[in-house]
């Protein structure tokens, strides 16, 4: 075929265009987007600033409200992390990376020094300066006492120069830049003086945090209103002015139908059956993020200590389906579980190789036989509110499967609170078995303390020789500071605790399941249902 | 000529029983119309209605107890096991369709059923024995002892029921014994109450006066003469009570304090399967359909004892 000269040299010309303005194109996309770029790099070009997003809300921040130092309920922690911020933040990877410090380094094993983030304002117009980011660490010490993970060994936190912040401990603490680094958590960077102007119900309903958004208004079990920082470090965003969460008060059945009359813009859900309704109705369900390791945790010494012999342990687990969990109990939306629930990105999660894993009645039978205990009576304590619905019915399911193998669970229902209360007092198990609705922690090695350490409040497995080594390796991984190796004893760690059953996993589910209308653009979940994202989510008018 | 003055009315020829509310009562007997004359020429005996009430009450009760006893003698399907798919509607092996984690719907609410009549009858029972014994013992035993016990039912009822069955259910933790505990306890002072009224009546009543003066011990009068002359009205309570206990079964396993999993329960199925309003309505209306069938059996069978009850009395008066 003959091309005409200037055809050719026209179609070069276009074709070169076309390059470049791609070029262009993804250049300013990954120049401005910094971390998360992501969402709303694809269609940034058609945002559109301005306007209120509409978030149905089951349930409002509890015990503690919004004070960063005393709000412990994920609902709480959720608003938090709009409001405030971190000295750095841990990416969907399990990488550390920045937010209010710049950079960081670590001179020796006992010292970390942070570089502070230049023309930080908090949401009030006043500067972020270093004596706040001081006085927040060490006002978090004074709260949490000998119980604060991150800072339990702390030494002194002081202002070095003009930019940067030191931190010294008495020993390594190698889950430092982890525990720090949880948006849901509660190292926040708070302003001194209005924290300590503010009386305990300021303090508990309104923020003044760096965060991208800031608390205008809170009617209780009505909505609470957030809107723009207009003092935010990262320039452009957020996008949106405001963000009402429109609270139902407990009730998930309105909030479905909230989604379907179009009256919210977006959503989260804890029932995934009601989240898979919404989904029908024409939102867009964010990526399962498999936060909550759902477990049963274990009193060997319990009643006749039957459960002691890890023979015992080790067929329940391998009596339990967890394939048809995940599918019926869960209504699919759910994984493969250690303590560490997958979201831990950086460890490795249980497969087929995982010991006693695979479901196999007849094995388990066998090693119930061998132990002498055919038929086998046991009972599980679980928090019966109305919010547990999808945990009865994986109990229902387990209690079922165990019963195939000669094994009567008894299911005992109680308030959530008398299981909580187990968990903060340290009382003794009710039952052979407690379910427990875990959630992610900030630091992979703390899924471990309060049960497996002898020093945690609800640990049982003091003098028993089947946690030694699990013990042994939780205390290596405790003092590695490089997170390669404390990854990789981390995932021993796991698969030693799945063969001498020290805890049972059936599934990981996700604590929250987020859904968001086609008007909703640029917002995605991130590994800690933080919805970190929101600053570069916009809507359409 | 008569006068329709009230039940009981007198006339120049003599003694003549009136039924004033005949008409509206169910009673064939016209208002006003006189049902025997004493001392004058005898009237026809009225045509009863016939006791819809009871007899409706009764067949419903009996239906569903027969049908939960077929359904625990040899279930159609094993109650607690994954049976089928995933929230199957109703088809022609699975009538009433399965749940969310695949189970034979119709197994389970027929199994509710007669752990919902075991429960509701047993606690309207016990309440009722217990309550009849203190409320005997109340009135035997003088104005103090009557005093200090009434105002004690009464300070009971005072409080609401939920919340009390609540705080026991804290107390004497989950199971359908202690449920069916709680729930005696609850209704006792309405007992107490019902059980009272009905003895007083017989209490005052010429052969006990006599009884007592002829030296018959307390214990021996209440059991002899109070209990027994009491009996039919508290059989009446018996029914009314089983029926209030059956939706408050429901409300309370709605709010997860009930009946405890696996076992089934009409109320609790509909508390567990509320979130499949939506895909699956055919979960709820099968529980819904029991709790239903239970109070309305139960409540039916205490207004046609109710009726048979105020007939005898008629009967007894002619």
């Amino acid at each position: 075929m003959h091309i005409g000269k200037k055809t050719g040299e026209r179609t070069i010309a276009a074709i070169a265009g076309l390059v470049l303005t791609s070029l262009l194109v993804a250049g300013c996309g990954s120049a401005g987007a910094g971390d998360a770029s992501n969402a709303a790099a694809g269609d940034s070009a058609s945002v559109q600033k301005g306007g209120t997003l509409v978030w149905g809300s089951r349930s409002e921040p509890g015990n503690g409200g919004l004070d960063p130092y005393v709000a412990s309920v994920y609902r709480s922690t959720a608003v938090l992390a709009l409001t405030y911020e971190t000295l750095v933040v841990k990416n969907d990877s399990g990488k550390i990376e920045p937010a209010l410090a710049t950079k960081w380094e670590q001179p020796d094993a006992t010292t970390y020094r942070f570089t502070i983030r230049d023309g930080v304002k908090f949401s009030d117009g006043s500067a972020l300066t270093l004596d706040d980011v001081v006085w927040s660490f060490k006002h978090h010490k004074e709260v949490n006492g000998a119980g604060d993970e991150a800072l339990a060994n702390l030494k002194d936190v002081k202002a070095v120069g003009d930019h940067d912040v030191e931190f010294t401990f008495s020993e390594p603490v190698p889950g430092f830049l982890n525990l720090i680094s949880r948006r849901t958590g509660s190292y926040f960077i708070v302003k001194q003086g209005w924290y300590e102007k503010a009386d305990s119900k300021t303090r508990q309903t309104k923020t003044v945090g760096t965060g991208p958004f800031t608390v205008s208004e809170w009617n209780h079990g009505v909505d609470l209103k957030l809107v723009k920082n207009k003092h935010y470090w990262e320039k452009g965003v957020p996008y949106l002015d405001g963000i009402d969460f429109k609270i139902t008060g407990g009730d998930e059945q309105t909030l479905l139908s909230l989604v379907q009359q179009g009256s919210v813009d977006a959503a989260w859900f804890w029932d995934p059956e009601l989240a898979a309704q919404a989904e029908n109705a024409g939102f867009t369900k964010g990526k399962d993020q498999y936060t909550s390791a759902r477990s049963l945790w274990i009193d060997p010494n319990y009643g006749n200590g039957a459960l002691k012999d890890v023979r015992v342990r080790r067929a329940i687990s391998e009596a339990i389906d967890r394939e048809q969990l995940i599918k019926l109990g869960a209504n699919g939306v759910g994984a493969l579980s250690f303590a560490t629930p997958p979201a831990f990105n950086e460890l490795k999660k249980p497969g087929s190789s995982t010991p006693y894993y695979k479901y196999d009645p007849s094995d388990a039978k066998k090693l119930l036989k061998q132990a002498g205990a055919e038929n086998l009576t046991i009972s599980v304590t679980y928090g019966s509110d109305a919010s547990s619905q999808t945990d009865v019915s994986i109990l229902q399911l387990i209690a079922k499967q165990l019963s195939k193998v000669g094994v009567n669970l008894k299911l005992n229902g109680v308030p959530y609170s008398e299981v909580q209360n187990v968990f903060t007092t340290g009382a003794d198990f009710p039952s052979e078995l407690v379910w427990v609705v875990g959630t992610k922690g900030a630091d992979a090695a703390s899924s471990y303390h309060s049960w497996l350490d002898d020093s945690g409040k609800v640990s049982h497995w003091q003098g028993n020789a089947d946690a030694e080594k699990a013990k042994s390796i939780l205390a290596q991984a405790r003092k590695e500071s490089d997170s390669a190796k404390r990854a990789k004893l981390l995932d021993q760690l796991n698969e030693e605790v799945a063969d001498k059953v020290l805890i049972l996993n059936p599934l990981a589910t996700p604590l929250d399941t987020q859904l968001w209308s086609s008007k909703v653009h640029g917002f995605s979940t991130d590994s800690e249902d933080a919805r970190a994202n929101l600053k570069y989510t916009w809507i359409e008018h | 000529m008569t006068e329709a003055i009230s039940e009981i009315g007198e006339t120049r020829t003599g003694r003549v029983l009136f039924d004033a509310r005949a008409g509206h009562d169910g009673d064939d007997a016209a208002p006003g119309r006189a049902l025997r004359t004493a001392g004058g020429p005898r009237a026809p005996r009225p045509r009863r209605r016939r006791n819809w009430s009871l007899w409706i009450g009764l067949t419903i009760l009996v239906t569903v107890l027969a049908l939960s006893l077929w359904a625990n003698v040899a279930p159609p399907f094993d109650p607690y096991d994954t049976v089928g798919g995933r929230l199957e509607a109703p088809n022609a092996v699975h009538w009433f369709g399965t749940d969310n984690i695949g189970r034979d719907v119709f197994t389970r609410v027929m199994q509710s059923g007669l752990l919902g009549l075991g429960t509701s009858a047993s606690a309207a029972v016990g309440a009722e024995l217990i309550g009849v014994v203190v409320a005997a013992v109340a009135i035997s035993g003088g104005r103090v002892v009557q005093e200090i016990i009434m105002r004690f039912a009464d300070a009971f009822l005072a409080i609401p029921g939920i919340l009390i069955v609540l705080l026991l259910r804290v107390v004497l933790g989950a199971g359908t014994v202690q449920l069916i505990i709680a729930m005696v306890v609850l209704y006792i002072p309405s007992v107490i109450r019902v059980a009272r009224g009905a003895m007083i009546e017989v209490n005052n009543s010429d052969f006990v006066v006599l009884a007592r003066q002829q030296g018959v011990s307390r214990a021996r009068i209440m059991f002899l003469y109070l209990i027994p002359n009491a009996y039919p009205t508290l059989l009446v309570q018996v029914a009314n009570i089983a029926s209030r206990i059956i939706v408050l079964e429901a409300a309370l396993s709605y709010l997860g304090q009930g009946i405890q999993p696996p076992v089934p329960s009409a109320g609790r199925m509909l508390y567990e399967n509320q979130v499949y309003m939506q895909p699956a309505p055919f979960l709820l209306v099968a529980p819904a359909l029991v709790i239903f069938a239970l109070a309305t059996g139960w409540n039916l069978l205490a207004d046609g004892l109710q009726r048979r009850l105020a007939q005898r009395k008629e009967g007894a008066r002619a």
